[in-house]
């Protein structure tokens, strides 16, 4: 891959690492951080990638692992007069997301991932390290709990 | 029926300083790939001999058994060896697997009915083979962070260069660990694991526990490599010995905060003593809050003792949507004279604490006995600059900080360095400052450089650490090998504009303690 290939794929794909970082990370200092890192890991790593198709896959997974850090790094480090910093502005009438926020990690990824990113279940199972029958029947679950967070907005699979 | 793209558009925009990153990042890799680089600085070279000089004291102590209350005290356990005789397991059942790439052993457990606590170790089968944790980055983390090293900034990669490590061969899977590298390369790492359910008392001591040690390996840049796995299910009686009980009589919903009402718990084994949060209310959901708050609301529950400091360790911050019966259970050194949970609610940086029930301890003629009472939980509030997280550990970590005495000035540059902090936590010392930028004669009217790359410098100018931001970006940030605050830095610039680069200093700026 060029570097113009890896910096276009990049690109291409930065609004759907602001959507991940924005569900794992609630600082956008930390989101800045994560995205960094992860080109960065991306770029040094990238002879690691044996096949172009999965790039997104794989950005994906380092994304996650980075994000894991930070968080990680944000339980043990932290300077005293930091204020929180406050989120970026959500689209108002967004119940959806609001609700996706709220829910435990472990489904909303895979809900995440799927519905609203649109990768497939294998894809999903790849990213997350899980089989396909634990990313299905944890979609099944947290679409569930959504439903009762939701009550009038449903999601179909 | 919303579609896919009608929920992206939920997000919102990616923000500019997000976007900008990303193409600073691009930009800055590729200026990075096109330059030679030196891989072991003078500096580096000097950190890497006295990490060597860390771990031989490390390895000598592997040589001579490291074991189960070695790493229990690496936790902050403080439990003496004589406390635990007959409580750690020895011989447990199925205790080992393997596959092609390592093996993985159980070697020593301790399970009291709260938590259990595994020694394993993770062996290579090859020789000149490096075991290192997935969630560090061989060539981007330092040495220091695998305990071989204090305050170290090399490398591991070029640490086990140095070695004679000839490949890296990382493991994930196995959570919330001390970890011990050992001389050959492989690792003893201990895993706490917190019983889901904790038996009433009288049961404690017949409950078992059945669990799995399951670890992913993947060799480091050696794609064509699968990843393997090693899974070994095991099963621990409880050897913790003794248990007493205390529960708090009355439970709190911190004043209506909470849907469900929370009591404390005091438990003391065999082997340590616990302090559990529980929740206890019937229909336990969520958090009350207002809509649209929680996106930006932290809860932590954090145990504070009679004098309202931080019990260390004791905080856990709160999920919206937890719906365990046990929310908590932190292990304690030693059980204070009064025990008391606190939730601490922080919404954009106004800081609400709620107190809730507490267990103490009664005295008699002056002695403590060991018997507790309970008490009703009080509110108050209070703004505070000082985020919720912070307020348990502060007390945890020691924490040492400096200021810069007075700013500095880059002569020629039009460039001020205006305030430095530097903190020095147990593992390592961060700096922030700020430089104050000018436009430069050379360009245009209110244009700034292209870019300032701020440099910290040893005696002989070698780099220790550095950072760079765009010429319009005066704040930076880094970390410094350092396990003390020094009383000066010598620190240099170098300012890139359309002429090419030009380098101030370096210059000496002392630092004021606190």
């Amino acid at each position: 891959m060029t570097k113009d290939e890896f910096a276009r794929r990049i690109l291409e794909m930065s609004p759907m690492l602001y959507r991940l970082c924005y569900t794992q990370l609630s600082q956008p200092a930390d989101r800045e951080d994560a995205v960094q890192e992860t080109v960065r890991r991306a770029w040094e790593h990238r002879d690691k990638l044996r096949d172009e198709r999965y790039m997104q896959t794989w950005v994906v997974r380092i994304l996650l692992n980075v994000c894991d850090t930070q968080r990680r790094k944000n339980g043990r480090l932290l300077p005293v007069e930091v204020l929180p910093e406050q989120g970026t502005e959500v689209a108002e009438n967004a119940p959806l997301l609001e609700a996706l926020c709220m829910l435990e990690e472990k489904y909303r990824l895979p809900i995440q991932l799927h519905y609203i990113e649109g990768c497939d279940v294998a894809e999903v199972s790849a990213m997350l390290h899980l089989p396909q029958g634990t990313v299905k029947s944890r979609m099944a679950r947290g679409r569930a709990r959504l439903r009762e967070m939701l009550k009038s907005e449903v999601f179909e699979g | 029926m919303k579609q896919a793209e009608d929920f992206r558009q939920d997000y919102g925009m990616a923000d500019e300083a997000f976007c900008r990153c990303i193409r600073e990042t691009l930009l800055d890799l590729e200026r990075k790939e096109a330059r030679p680089v030196r891989k072991i600085r003078w500096s580096a070279a000097i950190a890497l001999a006295l990490a060597m000089l860390a771990c031989t004291a490390a390895v000598a102590a592997v040589v001579s058994g490291w074991g189960m209350m070695d790493m229990v005290n690496v936790e902050g356990l403080n439990i003496e060896p004589e406390e635990t005789h007959g409580v750690v397991l020895t011989e447990v059942e199925q205790v080992s697997g393997e596959n092609d790439y390592a093996s993985l052993t159980i070697r020593e457990a301790v399970y009291d009915g709260v938590c259990a606590y595994i020694v394993m170790d993770l062996v290579p089968k090859e020789e000149n083979v490096l075991m290192v944790p997935e969630w560090l980055d061989p060539d981007r983390d330092a040495i220091g962070l695998m305990d071989c090293s204090n305050g170290s900034n090399v490398t591991i990669a070029e640490w086990a260069a140095e070695k004679g490590f000839e490949r890296i061969l990382q493991f994930n899977g196995l959570g919330g660990y001390a970890f011990h590298v050992n001389e050959n390369g492989s690792v003893t790492l201990m895993e706490v694991r917190r019983h889901e359910i904790i038996a009433p008392a009288e049961e404690l001591l017949q409950t078992t526990y059945r669990g799995r040690a399951a670890v992913s390996l993947n060799w480091y840049q050696e794609p064509e490599k699968p990843n393997k796995n090693i899974d070994v299910p095991f099963v621990l009686p409880n050897s913790g010995g003794t248990v007493k009980r205390y529960v708090s009589e009355n439970a709190t919903d911190f004043h209506g905060l909470m849907d469900a009402q929370v009591k404390l718990e005091i438990i003391k084994t065999g082997f340590t003593n616990y302090a559990v949060i529980r929740s206890v209310g019937k229909d336990f959901e969520y958090i009350t809050v207002k809509d649209g708050e929680y996106l930006h609301t932290d809860y932590t529950f954090v145990l504070i003792d009679s004098n309202n400091h931080a019990i260390p360790d004791g905080a856990v911050h709160y999920s919206v949507n937890a719906d365990e019966e046990i929310l908590s259970t932190v292990k304690l050194d030693e059980v204070p004279q009064k025990l008391q949970v606190r939730l601490v609610k922080s919404t954009f940086g106004e800081e609400q604490r709620y107190d809730g029930v507490y267990l103490t301890k009664l005295h008699s003629k002056g002695e403590v006995i060991e018997t507790f009472s309970m008490g009703d939980a009080i509110e108050y509030q209070f703004n505070s600059t000082m985020i919720a997280r912070d307020y348990a550990l502060k007390e945890y970590f020691v924490r040492r900080e400096a200021t810069l005495a007075e700013p500095v000035a880059f002569e020629g540059a039009g460039v001020v360095l205006e305030r430095m902090r530097l903190s020095t936590y147990a593992w390592q010392t961060t700096y922030e400052i700020s430089l104050s930028v000018q436009p430069h004669k050379s360009t245009k009217k209110g244009m700034v450089y292209k870019q300032v790359r701020f440099e910290i410098v040893d005696d002989e100018g070698n780099v220790i650490s550095n950072s760079q931001g765009m010429g319009s970006v005066n704040m930076y940030k880094g970390t410094l090998p350092f396990s003390s605050l020094p009383d000066s830095l010598r620190v240099r610039i170098k300012v890139y504009d359309k002429n090419g680069m030009i380098e101030y200093g370096p210059v000496s700026v002392q630092l004021t303690k606190e």
